[in-house]
């Protein structure tokens, strides 16, 4: 049993499951709220409070597992796209780290790691595609040393990011090349991810307000006019194809009716995420709010 | 193998490894510290117990050199041996006369004798006279050489210290002329 938790701004899902050879078994999820004030870009700055939250969920849902796989998937990390020559495997790192606090000016006190994207050869050179990410030592530890407190062991801590890539992949959704978006709707937060033959393209974030029953329709219109945008983006990239598919993600209450909306306003197909053939739900509840937590447990 | 995975504690795993290193250094030092601080701070607290251990002595030691008591009486000690300094200096001075007068010359009548003894014939004595060292003989003789020859016989008889021959002069008492010798001599010390 392995148990993935992902940390967003003011939630928390967590799943317990068997993962095995990268098949996932949901054995138990659970979603546990954040008042505002205990976490922020810097890490947990209640950690007395997160630890409480935490370990009276796992109790009250008798999660056992000790070895935590965490998803930290707010502001605390940073991301950027890097293009880097082609270098040996060990010296990847040291120039994916040479890069990152170059272009965003960081101290030496992140902690950074990457995944390779894609890999292409410019005028005979070749080139890799890099998505790094960094966390400030400090806020690292304020997870690492909450979960530590409650006797969990954080063996894996994994970005949103990459959790989403590896998921997506798996799922075989950009299996076919065509452009795809996956929003993530959830804590306020638009992300859209935007993936073109097969490859993670790229990510766009965006403050939407805080949902509220009354104006439903107008946040689905500010879904969709985001959306929208990053369709008009696909069509200025070299493919000229537009987006062909969109799929929902998140723990609100209205993605089918976003869908209809999108469907009908932006005339492109949407759907909720479909549940992945490697992931088994025996939990009951809705798979798409567990991409991250799920895609966490995934290793390639 | 591209890399296809994010893991954030390895690199994490790494820093803790080299704050957890250095922070054992720090134990290191602090406990050297620590331990030379104990040891200083032992070593001083025993001196402390040794200086508060003397000083009390000290108080002590004071308070009985200061003791009136005391005082009176080593007063009257030091008067004591004032006198027992001025007896003894008496005492001294009288072992020294004492032994002055062991070895002061004395006048008996060996002495006598040996003045009249070495007296060539016919030589009388005319007048004898010590004065606590000095014998001054006076003796008249029939002819010039009777002094002189009483002085030589005098020295060689070696009973004095030292024997002086002051000469002699004559005079005439009833047509005759008779010579009166002058000879002092002195007695050797201790006989």
């Amino acid at each position: 049993m392995a148990v993935s938790i992902e940390v967003r701004n003011n939630r928390i899902h967590v799943v317990d499951a068997v993962v095995n050879n990268n098949k996932i078994t949901c054995k138990k999820a659970f979603s546990l709220d954040l008042p505002d004030g205990v976490l922020d870009a810097k890490g947990i700055i209640d950690n007395m409070q997160f630890a409480r939250i935490l370990e009276s969920g796992l109790e009250l849902h008798h999660v056992k597992s000790k070895k935590v796989t965490l998803c930290i998937n707010n502001p605390s990390i940073i991301y950027r796209e890097l293009v880097v020559p082609r270098v040996d495997d060990k010296k990847l790192a040291f120039v994916v780290r040479s890069e990152m606090i170059s272009s965003l000016n960081l101290t030496n006190e992140y902690i950074i790691d990457f995944i390779i994207l894609d890999e292409y050869i410019d005028q005979h050179k070749p080139f890799y595609r890099i998505l790094a990410a960094a966390i400030l030592d400090s806020a690292m530890k304020s997870f690492v040393d909450t979960l530590y407190s409650i006797k969990l062991k954080p063996t894996v801590v994994e970005t949103s990011t990459s959790s989403v890539i590896k998921y997506v992949d798996m799922s075989g959704v950009v299996d076919d090349g065509e452009p795809v978006i996956i929003a993530d709707i959830e804590d306020g937060t638009l992300k859209l991810y935007l993936f073109e033959e097969k490859k993670y393209v790229l990510t766009r974030n965006t403050k939407i307000t805080d949902y509220s029953m009354d104006d439903k329709k107008t946040l689905i219109g500010v879904i969709e006019d985001n959306i929208n945008k990053m369709v008009q983006f696909q069509f200025t990239r070299p493919s000229h194809v537009g987006i062909k598919k969109i799929f929902l993600v998140g723990k609100v209450d209205f993605l089918n009716e976003a869908c209809d909306s999108i469907n009908e306003n932006l005339q492109i197909m949407t759907s909720v995420f479909p549940q992945p053939s490697f992931v088994a739900d025996e939990t009951n509840t809705p798979h798409y709010y567990k991409i991250y937590a799920a895609g966490a447990l995934l290793r390639k | 193998m591209k890399k296809q995975n994010i893991n954030l504690m390895e690199g994490f795993s790494a820093i803790e490894k080299r704050r957890s290193q250095k922070s054992d250094r720090v134990i290191v030092f602090m406990a050297l510290f620590l331990s030379v601080f104990l040891i200083v701070g032992a070593f001083s607290f025993k001196l402390y117990l040794d200086n508060s251990n003397l000083k009390d002595k000290i108080k002590v030691t004071e308070a009985y050199v200061n003791d009136p008591i005391l005082k009176a009486r080593i007063a009257a000690i030091e008067v004591s041996q004032a006198k027992i300094n001025d007896l003894n200096q008496i005492d001294q001075i009288l072992d020294e006369l004492n032994a002055s007068f062991e070895v002061f010359p004395r006048i008996n009548t060996l002495s006598l004798r040996v003045i009249t003894s070495n007296m060539p014939t016919g030589t009388s004595l005319k007048s004898l006279a010590f004065d606590g060292q000095w014998f001054t003989i006076q003796l008249i003789s029939p002819n010039y050489s009777g002094p002189s020859q009483f002085a030589v016989s005098l020295r060689d008889s070696e009973f004095f210290e030292e024997v002086i021959y002051q000469g002699y002069t004559s005079e005439v008492v009833n047509g005759v002329t008779r010579y009166v010798g002058k000879v002092v001599a002195i007695l050797k010390v201790g006989d």
